[in-house]
């Protein structure tokens, strides 16, 4: 017999499988049944009637479009200033590399104690930043309202994962070849075209790696929001995984959260291939 | 003269946005040597006489084992980064010696990674109470590995193309077995490539606060839950809060300056180098 080193592959693929194929596969047949905290596994089959109660479900569209305007604005915001960010640090003649790690540490820090910092400087009466807004005569209480509570959401988020999407670009920067921005030196372009016709079109593939990473991790954002908001003003972010949370632990709706399980696959798998679709077109053959 | 002009400008910048981007960190950190009636003005004060009580009354209060927590934090995060290692690194040797096609199972490997935590956590949930597992330890490294193996086997993907295939030729030639030279020859060479794993997935197993708070209540509660049962409880006490933060990022910030070499390519699944 050929030695095809199965043997090597095959404990983690095994265990790969339990931990993740098999769970996806369980909440495909559970969103088809009746499952509740008092029938768990063994809950009559109901055909689609929890993808029906999901879709009429006002709480999962404000969930969605929660999600999505939190994804959105952090995700561009981001990587505008991570951007920018980016070719400051790479322009500079000495010291790159201890910025470099001076910027990246947010990174390395968890989501949830930005939301425990966060909730400090948002408190209404000891908080750093309505102070700032008092000092220069506003007087607003952030967490009180729905949309100034979903910005100052995104306001945390943008403060922790700027520095993601500035690491990844500097990455890509560094690996650019040299030649043909010498050469438009050379030409006598300015450091604007340079960007715009050179860097940037050469970046194309970072920028989508960059992207999908941040758009998915912004998807799942859960730990800020958590102890910032709990998903509140009413439903005012209430995020998808807010939502799940809610579901799960909150209605003990297992089929319906199920069914909401395998929306969200379909709805990630779709914004992978479009940023695939949007950035790797010339490099396709 | 414009020239230096310029640079000045540049080095400016690139100080405000380091100040900016860790402000807060900073200011968090400040607030745990604060006295708790300096916490609570309606003006944030700079300057003050640094104290202690807050890291006293967090180590030491009857009514929160936060001992208990860092204990199952350490011994959580330190099996998912050895668990994740040991199974991942037959596995991407396999994967890069034997004709096997490794595209479609590294793309398998690569859409979990991108599947959010949040898809597995009712099924596992489930599974983890029918096999009785929830608030174990057990039960939430095994949680884990939705994430820790997928990155240790992309990320140790990219290391061991780099390790050469003729020592390994010549040990066959000698007559070693495969296991042997998996030991003896493989994992010595792709040691920059382990540091890496085992430090990202270290980090993030002691950051993650997701599944810790589905699949535990207090026997396997971690360091990120039990802070966050600080802020979420009755009383708020910010300097307790602050140190108890503190003691849970700073072992972070530490790794962040010793590992920053992986982190590139850690954090990118290898994409770039």
């Amino acid at each position: 017999m050929r030695d095809r080193g199965t043997r090597f592959i095959l404990p983690a693929v095994l265990v790969l499988l339990f931990v993740t194929v098999f769970p996806l596969l369980f909440s495909l047949y559970l969103s088809f049944t009746d499952s509740t905290v008092y029938n768990i596994y063994n809950a009559p089959f109901v055909g689609f009637k929890n993808y029906i109660k999901l879709f009429q479900d006002v709480r999962f569209h404000d969930s969605i479009v929660v999600t999505l305007k939190y994804v959105v604005f952090a995700v561009f915001i981001e990587f505008i200033l991570g951007f920018l960010l980016a070719l400051l640090i790479d322009s500079l003649p000495k010291g790159q590399k201890i910025f470099m790690v001076l910027l990246i540490i947010p990174i390395m820090i968890s989501p949830l104690m930005y939301g425990i910092m966060f909730k400090l400087f948002y408190n209404g009466i000891y908080g750093l930043v309505p102070w700032m807004f008092r000092s220069i005569g506003l007087n607003i209480s952030l967490l009180n309202k729905g949309s100034t509570a979903l910005n100052a959401l995104i306001a945390v988020d943008v403060f922790q994962w700027t520095s993601f999407i500035f690491l990844i670009l500097y990455a890509g920067l560094k690996s650019l070849p040299k030649e043909p921005i010498e050469a438009a030196k050379i030409d006598g372009a300015n450091y604007k075209d340079t960007v715009k016709y050179i860097i940037i079109p050469l970046l194309r593939p970072v920028i989508a790696i960059a992207l999908i990473f941040r758009t998915m991790d912004a998807i799942k954002t859960f730990d800020q929001v958590f102890v910032i908001t709990s998903g509140g003003p009413g439903t005012a972010t209430t995020t998808l995984s807010m939502y799940t949370y809610f579901l799960m632990f909150t209605r003990f709706d297992f089929g319906k959260a199920a069914a909401l399980t395998v929306v969200i696959i379909v709805i990630i798998t779709f914004i992978t291939k479009f940023y695939l679709k949007l950035f790797y077109r010339e490099v396709q053959y | 003269m414009k020239k230096r002009y310029i640079t000045f400008i540049l080095y400016f910048l690139a100080v405000f946005a380091v100040v900016i981007v860790n402000f807060p960190i900073f200011f968090m950190i400040l607030t745990s040597f604060k006295k708790l009636a300096l916490t609570m003005v309606p003006k944030p004060i700079f300057i003050f006489k640094p104290v202690l009580e807050n890291y006293k009354l967090v180590l030491s209060n009857p009514n929160f084992p936060f001992w208990h927590y860092i204990r199952n934090s350490l011994i959580v995060s330190l099996s998912t980064s050895i668990l994740s290692i040991v199974l991942a690194v037959p596995c991407v040797y396999g994967l890069s010696r034997f004709k096997i096609k490794r595209d479609n199972l590294s793309f398998w490997i690569l859409s979990i990674r991108m599947a959010p935590p949040l898809t597995f956590a009712l099924p596992i949930f489930l599974i983890l109470k029918y096999l009785k597992m929830t608030d174990t330890i057990s039960g939430l490294i095994f949680s884990y590995f939705t994430f820790s193996i997928p990155l240790a086997v992309w990320i140790l993907n990219t290391f061991i193309l780099e390790v050469p295939y003729e020592l390994e030729e010549a040990a066959l030639i000698d007559g070693a077995s495969r296991g042997k030279i998996l030991i003896s020859i493989i994992f010595p060479l792709l040691k920059p490539g382990l540091v890496a794993v085992f430090i990202l997935n270290f980090i993030f197993a002691w950051n993650e606060f997701f599944f810790a708070l589905l699949f535990t209540l207090d026997n396997a509660t971690t360091l990120t839950v039990g802070a966050a049962r600080f802020v979420t409880g009755y009383s708020i006490h910010w300097g307790a809060i602050a140190s108890a933060s503190t003691i849970a990022m700073i072992p972070m910030i530490i790794l962040t300056f010793l590992i920053q070499k992986y982190l590139v390519r850690g954090l990118t699944m290898g994409a770039i180098k």
